[in-house]
């Protein structure tokens, strides 16, 4: 892959980083791909590092044997870069290896102005962020956000399965920016049409959202020193994904310290946090891209359901979901991944205590499919033991069996 | 767990920062923790308790303490990162043990870096160090932040917790000489604060190169631990990629570096100069070592493996230890430790392809044994299977029996 970078000033006073893409190796037309924001990026060269942060992942993805770009790239870049991707291919070894990367060498010095950055999105997770970064860093400490990054473009959009005629989220939702605002936090917002790299969505949130969205802080050189993402998986659940907290650091520099924070804390405990200290914040959270009726949260994706139940569990009136509280059909339909299990059985006590019984019985139906999904697939219980035996000793050939007379396929295509 | 008592002190040119260390809920005597510098040393000891923070989390842990309560101010950045430090070791070693509340009735201050663009590394003197240590000269510019301005080597660590020997001093600080900066030596009594050698090395070993880089942090903002483990095969050890960089705080960035090179490709980069391989330090045996008057041994299972090592990249292990080649029948009387193997397994083509088939044979043979074992514990091969039928069928009733009649 090579990268061809440029700075310009649009006549509106927009800020445009671009990049030419080549692929080599894959036979992909070269693409053209940008950032633009109204507030100024920073130092000219610095799109060299944006850019190969940004495209780094999905050449490695797709196979290029090498990323070469056109301008100086600070080392330990470099060097954070190999380790991100030896990472991944840790998680997955099926992954092509990492690039090698032909850039000309720069000594980045740090940033004079120090200033730090959040990737704000109103979710759960920036909202808390923030708040915890006010009650624990004085105005004039160099960790004090100031500047609240939005990036759109990087998100997705189209209509829900439904067909209610949805739209994603505008460039900056201007309650939220305002409330960045009153937070002392500048609201900046960044457009980029990165994901026309390799468009598939759910790659972007396995390997590259992270490193997608720290490109977009490098462009800052100069004015941004350290930026952070707020953590949407809390320690004890986390698992391979394309932003976290052992990962995102490797996407910083010299000049941009990458932080990936509040991993320790979980979303309830979040949301707990935010129902007592900053209530009106909560009010206006967006959890999810669709805007029914030009209203964020749409109320029926698993992350409103989720949302809405546990804010009904901790006795929250949420002015953000458009549906109110979820209905138990909605919850009792839920699938829950095996992490989020003992998340969701913790608030069935809540919800009963709160005389919400209905939604607590929905959890419970919820709580115990996944238990029972997630022992047998564990290999535990008489079926599950079962399923592990047949496996080892007979390659399968009873599970094959049983579901031949049954007339299914089994998971693994037999 | 409570830290109190937080003082430092100058006596006899030495700089000395100590916490008193007083269990909650365990008959356990108060234990002093201290890191010794001397005054000469450019450096300068802090005076906050992000340091005694770092060395006493998982200590508390291991112990059962349900909480850790710091008199001093630390950082919450630090108190976010060990309390993650916790729940990953306890992630990956079971969750017998529980998580520990940090506390401190002197509240939360985010630390600001005294003297940012500033690097130093922990430095062994090892394979791991001294490849750190190459690294960082041939790729980051002089002026970088990340270059190293110091290497800072820590006394208390190692298996008997001792002082490290005039002949290990001596091979540090000309390592150091070679590489044109200053080498500081700090002492910490963390044999005395836990004298679990397994948890030690399994758990701890990071937390406590952590605490010793906290506790000089007004010279740096950045401090390096020398990866052990390639990343491809993270093993769950305590110095990690993933808990080292957890004890950081808003002053200091804790760096594992070193994850993209395996230990042969380091020893190769070492043995490329003179400088290094002539200081290398690689044995765990100190008091061995001492009694051989060398910084080495060369009979622990270090020493064998790097004279291996050197052996199979053709290079004389004369000078770095007490004898020069390597017999296969020095081989014979070890065993290799879990996960090990894979350190040894790239040895044997090289020694092959150097006429040494008689070394190679040797390793393959301590590679099959420890591969053997490592089956038998993973239920894979028959026995495997046995064991992993009777686990899950008789409860493990057969294996009780084997035990007893055995």
């Amino acid at each position: 892959m090579k990268i061809s970078t440029s700075f310009e000033r649009g006549a509106g006073g927009e800020s445009f980083a671009r990049a030419r893409v080549e692929w080599e190796d894959g036979g992909t037309p070269p693409r053209s791909v940008y950032f633009s924001s109204t507030t100024p990026f920073g130092e000219p060269d610095a799109a060299a590092e944006a850019f190969l942060t940004a495209c780094f992942v999905p050449a490695m993805r797709h196979a290029e044997r090498r990323v070469a770009v056109d301008g100086p790239v600070c080392p330990t870049l470099t060097e954070g870069l190999r380790t991100a991707a030896a990472m991944f291919r840790n998680w997955e070894p099926r992954l092509p290896a990492a690039p090698a990367i032909e850039a000309r060498r720069a000594v980045s010095p740090p940033a004079p102005s120090g200033r730090a950055a959040i990737f704000f999105t109103g979710g759960i997770d920036s909202l808390y962020l923030l708040r915890q970064n006010r009650r624990t860093a004085p105005r004039d400490h160099p960790a004090f956000f100031r500047d609240a990054l939005w990036v759109g473009g990087l998100d997705f959009s189209g209509s829900l399965p439904d067909g209610d005629a949805a739209r994603t989220r505008p460039p900056f939702d201007p309650g939220l920016a305002e409330l960045c605002a009153g937070e002392g936090a500048e609201p900046i917002a960044i457009s980029t049409d990165l994901l026309g790299l390799d468009p598939d969505l759910a790659a972007l949130g396995r390997y590259w959202v992270g490193s997608a969205l720290a490109a977009a802080a490098h462009l800052f050189r100069g004015r941004v020193a350290s930026a952070s993402l707020a953590s949407g998986w809390d320690l004890r659940r986390l698992m391979p994904w394309g932003t976290h907290p052992f990962v995102d650091r490797h996407y910083g520099s010299a000049s941009l310290a990458v932080r990936h924070e509040n991993a320790g804390v979980s979303r309830f405990e979040k949301l707990r946090f935010l129902a007592e200290e900053w209530p009106e914040a909560l009010r206006r959270a967006v959890v999810c891209n669709y805007r029914p009726g030009g209203r964020p949260n749409c109320g029926r994706c698993y992350k409103c359901v989720e949302t809405g139940t546990a804010l009904a569990a901790i006795g929250f009136a949420g002015e953000s979901f458009p549906a109110g509280t979820p209905l138990p059909e909605s919850i009792a339909a839920l699938s829950i991944a095996p992490p989020y299990v003992d998340y969701w059985e913790s608030l069935i006590p809540l919800l009963r205590s709160r005389g919400l019984s209905a939604l607590a019985e929905a959890a419970h139906a919820s709580v115990a499919r996944s238990r029972r999904n997630e022992s047998w697939a564990a290999g535990r219980g008489w079926k599950g033991r079962f399923r592990r035996w047949d496996r080892r000793l007979f390659a399968g050939a009873g599970s094959r069996g049983y579901a031949a007379l049954r007339g299914r396929k089994t998971l693994d295509g037999g | 767990m409570r830290l109190t008592h937080l003082q430092t002190e100058l006596r006899d040119g030495v700089v000395r920062r100590s916490a008193r260390f007083d269990w909650e809920e365990r008959p356990r005597d108060p234990v002093t923790l201290s890191f010794s510098l001397p005054s000469s040393a450019e450096l300068e000891i802090a005076d906050d308790g992000n340091a005694f923070l770092a060395a006493g989390v998982l200590v508390a842990m291991h112990h059962g303490e349900r909480r850790l309560s710091i008199d001093a101010e630390i950082c919450p950045r630090l108190a976010e990162g060990a309390a993650m430090a916790v729940e990953i070791v306890r992630a990956w070693h079971g969750r017998v043990k529980n998580p520990v509340a940090i506390e401190t009735p002197r509240g939360f201050r985010l630390s600001i870096p005294r003297n940012p663009g500033s690097s130093a590394l922990l430095f062994s003197g090892g394979v791991h160090a001294f490849d750190a240590l190459l690294e960082n000269r041939e790729f980051f510019p002089s002026g970088h932040p990340r270059r190293f301005t110091a290497l800072i080597a820590v006394e208390g660590l190692d298996p008997a917790g001792a002082a490290l020997s005039p002949v290990r001093l001596a091979r540090l600080r000309a390592a150091a000489g070679s590489a044109g900066i200053p080498v500081a030596t700090i002492s910490a009594n963390f044999r005395e604060l836990e004298s679990d050698l397994g948890f030690v090395s399994r758990q701890f070993f990071g937390a406590a190169l952590a605490a010793t880089a906290h506790a000089l942090s007004p010279s740096f903002d950045g401090a390096s631990i020398a990866a052990a483990w390639d990343v491809s095969h993270g093993v769950r050890c305590g110095s990690h990629a993933f808990v080292d960089p957890a004890f950081s705080s808003g002053a200091l960035a804790l760096r594992h570096e070193g994850l993209n090179a395996t230990r042969l490709e380091k020893v190769s980069r070492i043995a490329a100069r003179s400088w290094t391989l002539e200081n290398l330090i690689v044995c765990t045996d100190a008091a061995a070592a001492e009694g051989r008057n060398h910084a080495n041994c060369g009979r622990c299972e270090r020493c064998l493996r790097t004279r291996v090592e050197l052996e199979a990249l053709g290079v004389s292990a004369e000078g770095s230890f007490p004898e020069g080649a390597i017999d296969a029948g020095e081989l014979e009387a070890l065993h290799l430790a879990f996960n090990h193997d894979y350190f040894w397994e790239p040895l044997v083509a090289p020694l092959e392809a150097r006429g040494r088939g008689d070394l190679a044979a040797a390793v393959a043979r301590l590679i099959a044994e420890a591969r053997r074992i490592q089956a038998w514990f993973d239920e894979r091969g028959w026995k495997g299977r046995l064991r992993g039928m009777d686990r899950d069928v008789l409860g493990g009733f057969l294996g009780r029996v084997l035990r007893r009649s055995a």
